[in-house]
């Protein structure tokens, strides 16, 4: 064993001010709850109030997070569990309504979350093992009837989600929503005959999975399809809460059965493991205990604390009550208790509550302020108000901000695809002409700078039109965020992106030094003609003219082959040329259409500030007080009665963190 | 001991990052943590899309590592792309650009010295878990500087999520 000092990262030394474990739990650091309802977020960080680390993958236990009510939300794959709670319900129903009458739909999209926390999820059972295990068996025990065929049909080729619901039925995900089937054997064969989907789920009315807000998954068997493929056990053991592996007493505790609880379920950190023995009625009753005992060594090996059950009843005397469905469904449900899931799910909501109170609190408190106080205190009360407004607000708008300037560096890359692909099928189109041009000198004097120009006209053409189109989708975006938040809008700039002057300006061709072959070739055909009358001369004179024909056509043939392998020369060396010089002219002009691109969007940020600024100012006003010709008095009394409503809901579940 | 240099390079090149990392990912600073009595050296790979100018995209990391150290032996992998914890994400779209603000004023020789010697500090780190050598206050000091220096700040995310621990104690600012 390598490691000497297990404790590094836990003792006091962790090190630095604010480091650890605690430091998780600090305000600053607190998710917002979608973000922790969907995990691991490895992507840019939100900034401030929302500026919160995504609980996520790794391997390493995260023990604060489990057990402080006020740290961040519980990790996916620790806790999971749906939770009610009347009260705290209905005063999130009253959180959102105060909210919306205040305009502030930041705050009633936070509450929105809070619900939604609270509403999804359920304690997830992963039940994995080697295939033909006994898996879909013990599911089937479970919940009590047979609703997962057994065998090595379709539903062992992908995980199956079952889940309480009022109804039985088989849920399979498609391309356009969900398909139902009901649950039964020409429900299955109906699933079997048409496409794979990804996974299954299956509802059915089930009081273990209803009362206990319990999901089990069933996994295809590792080794089922691929030798050594935990890809369907690991998907399923990254989101679970507690895992069942089962081991069957006909092949007792293979090394592939060590394997995945070694290094998948307790290597892994998943919470809870239970290990159940199946098919131990096909054992001979004598040898039962030995078999058992042996499994069970074997495994506490391996992870003293994990528990084993057997699937079946009265199979084996001593063993009464770690035996059978309802003793692992007893043992399920108290981890579901004892976990503490629910209180520790349910005071992190009352929490977030009571954030979002404290929130309307202080602009509530503000507007009772400002009808109490006299005017110079009303003005003191506004610029308080605007302070409050613009803090909490602009951490909202520079991520909208952050996010839409993110969006703009897609295009650079948008640029990029595009330029290759046209310089790629531009050099080939090149090539081909050249290769039929019998005077490469004039095809790079004359032809080539009219077809590049046509070239980047059109190229400028496509750019324009795709950045226009895409700077259109990001507006709409923002507007779309901004119109559901704020109820404003941003103008879209109307500005040419792709400049045509640029498309259109001179090319700069290189210096290639190429003969002109029109010239060369006559020059040689005249010579050719002149050493053939020549020949023929000579021939005549000394009797011999058939020297004088064979001398005329090798001088024919051989002035082609010269000529011919000066033109494959100047040939290759113009594409050598244009391989370089192409890319060069390319590059300039997506330089500028990338900074054209950069100053466009940079310029609706700036509009998108501008606008803040006058939201600001906007919501200033609203909160300054009543206007002209109002009731004081009426709405005094019905503003102080909201602040003592908040004031209620925050007494109760106070903030204790900073 | 194995240098980190050696296991990362040796990791690199294993069967498995070879048949499931696709080839034009490179690898994160490396993180350590501690799981039972076993020392994970955790990497993630993510794919940068060169560009001049300090305009390198960096992408979205797309898969997560964990290695026991020394035996090389993976412990853990996960391919976030097909991961529901990292649903949201957008692996098109990228995260960051290289070179941020910290390093623009090193050239490629300064770099890979902060470099060298961030491993260097490493390899005295993993042999104190190991139970030799010393790391001392200032070592940490002097480690947490350079991984706060070298990580590129739009992947801190990243690294806060495959080694929490680490994180807070090395690269958290």
């Amino acid at each position: 064993m390598f490691l000497k000092r297990k404790d590094f990262f836990d003792g006091p030394g962790a090190g630095k001010e604010g480091a650890g474990p605690e430091r998780a739990a600090s305000s600053k650091d607190k998710p917002p709850v979608a973000e922790r309802e969907a995990g691991a977020t490895p992507g840019p960080e939100p900034a401030a109030r929302t500026q919160k680390p995504a609980a996520g993958p790794g391997p390493q236990p995260q023990a604060a997070e489990r057990t402080n009510a006020n740290g961040p939300l519980p990790r996916r794959g620790a806790t999971a569990v749906r939770v009610t709670d009347r009260r705290l319900e209905a005063q999130l129903d009253y959180l959102e309504q105060l909210a919306r009458a205040s305009k502030r739909g930041d705050l009633a999209g936070e509450v929105r979350l809070v619900r939604a926390y609270l509403g999804r999820e359920r304690f997830t059972v992963a039940v994995v093992g080697e295939f033909s295990r006994g898996k879909s068996s013990l599911i089937n025990a479970l919940v009590g009837r047979d609703i997962i065929p057994t065998g090595a049909t379709l539903t062992t080729k992908v995980p199956i989600h079952v889940q309480g619901g009022r109804q039985a039925c088989i849920v399979a995900p498609t391309p356009s929503g969900r398909r139902i089937y009901p649950l039964d054997d020409d429900g299955w064969s109906d699933l079997e005959r048409e496409e794979t989907p990804q996974e299954l789920a299956v509802r059915v009315p089930c009081a273990l999975l209803a009362e206990g807000e319990l999901e089990l998954v069933d996994t295809p068997g590792v080794n089922s399809q691929i030798v050594n493929d935990f890809t369907f056990a690991d998907r399923a053991l990254v989101s679970c809460d507690c895992a069942i592996l089962a081991v069957s007493a006909v092949a007792p505790l293979s090394e592939l059965e060590r394997h995945l609880l070694e290094e998948h379920l307790v290597a892994r950190e998943v919470p809870r493991v239970m290990v159940v023995i199946t098919m131990l009625d096909l054992v001979d009753p004598g040898e039962r205990e030995a078999l058992v005992e042996y499994i069970g060594s074997g495994i506490r090996s391996i992870s003293s604390s994990c528990p084993i059950y057997l699937s079946e009843e009265g199979l084996l005397e001593g063993w009464e009550c770690q035996s059978g469905p309802r003793a692992i469904s007893r043992q399920l449900l108290s981890w579901v208790e004892q976990s503490g899931h629910r209180a520790l799910k349910l005071a992190r909501a009352r929490m977030e509550a009571s954030v979002i109170a404290q929130s309307l609190r202080e602009l509530f408190g503000l507007r009772l302020d400002a009808l109490d106080d006299d005017r110079a205190k009303r003005e003191e009360a506004t610029r308080r108000a605007e302070r409050e407004t613009l803090s909490t607000a602009r951490i909202d708008w520079g991520e909208l901000e952050v996010e839409f300037l993110n969006r703009c560096n897609q295009n650079f890359e948008r640029i990029r695809k595009l330029s290759e692909e046209r310089q790629r099928d531009l050099l080939e189109r090149f090539s081909i002409e050249l290769s039929h041009s019998p005077n490469p000198k004039d095809w790079y004097q004359l032809d080539y700078p009219y077809r590049m120009k046509s070239e980047l006209v059109s190229f400028g053409n496509t750019l324009e039109s795709a950045l226009q189109k895409s700077y259109g989708k990001d507006v709409t975006w923002l507007n779309r965020e901004l119109e559901s938040r704020y109820g404003i809008k941003v103008p879209p700039e109307a500005t040419r992106i792709a400049d045509r002057e640029l498309f259109r300006q001179s090319l700069g061709q290189s210096d290639v030094r190429l003969r002109d072959m029109r010239a060369t070739r006559i020059a040689s055909r005249m010579g050719a003609g002149a050493l053939t009358v020549g020949a023929y001369a000579i021939g005549s004179a000394l009797s011999l003219g058939p020297i004088g024909i064979a001398m005329s056509t090798g001088l024919g043939i051989v002035s082609e082959i010269v000529l011919n392998g000066t033109v494959s020369r100047q040939r290759r060396a113009l594409e050598r040329t244009l391989s370089s010089d192409v890319p060069e002219i390319y590059d300039r002009c997506i330089k500028t259409v990338e900074d054209a691109v950069l100053d466009l969007y940079n310029k609706t940020a700036e509009e998108l500030r501008g606008t803040y600024d006058s939201w600001v100012r906007a919501r200033s006003a609203a909160v300054s007080g009543p206007g002209e010709g109002a009731d004081p008095e009426g709405q005094r009394t019905k503003i102080a009665k909201i602040v003592s409503n908040l004031d209620a809901i925050i007494e109760r579940h106070p903030i204790t963190k900073s | 001991m194995t240098s980190i240099k050696d296991f990362l390079s040796k990791i690199n090149t294993s069967p498995v990052v070879r048949s499931y990392v696709a080839m034009d990912r490179g690898y994160g600073f490396p993180m350590l943590s501690i799981v039972g009595d076993r020392l994970l050296v955790t990497v993630f790979y993510y794919r940068v899309l060169p560009r001049k100018d300090d305009k390198s995209l960096i992408m979205p990391p797309e898969y997560v590592l964990s290695f026991d150290y020394p035996s090389c032996r993976l412990a853990n992998f996960e391919a976030l792309r097909m991961s529901p914890r990292a649903e949201g994400v957008d692996f098109e779209k990228p995260v960051g650009t290289f070179r941020h603000d910290a390093i623009k004023d090193l050239d490629r020789a300064a770099y890979q010295a902060k470099k060298d010697e961030l491993y260097a500090l490493l390899d005295r780190l993993i042999a104190n878990l190991g139970g030799e050598g010393e790391f001392t206050d200032e070592d940490e000091r002097r480690l947490a500087a350079l991984y706060q220096l070298l990580t590129e700040p739009s992947l801190h995310p990243a690294y806060r999520i495959c080694a929490p621990q680490f994180f807070s104690r090395f690269i958290a600012e």
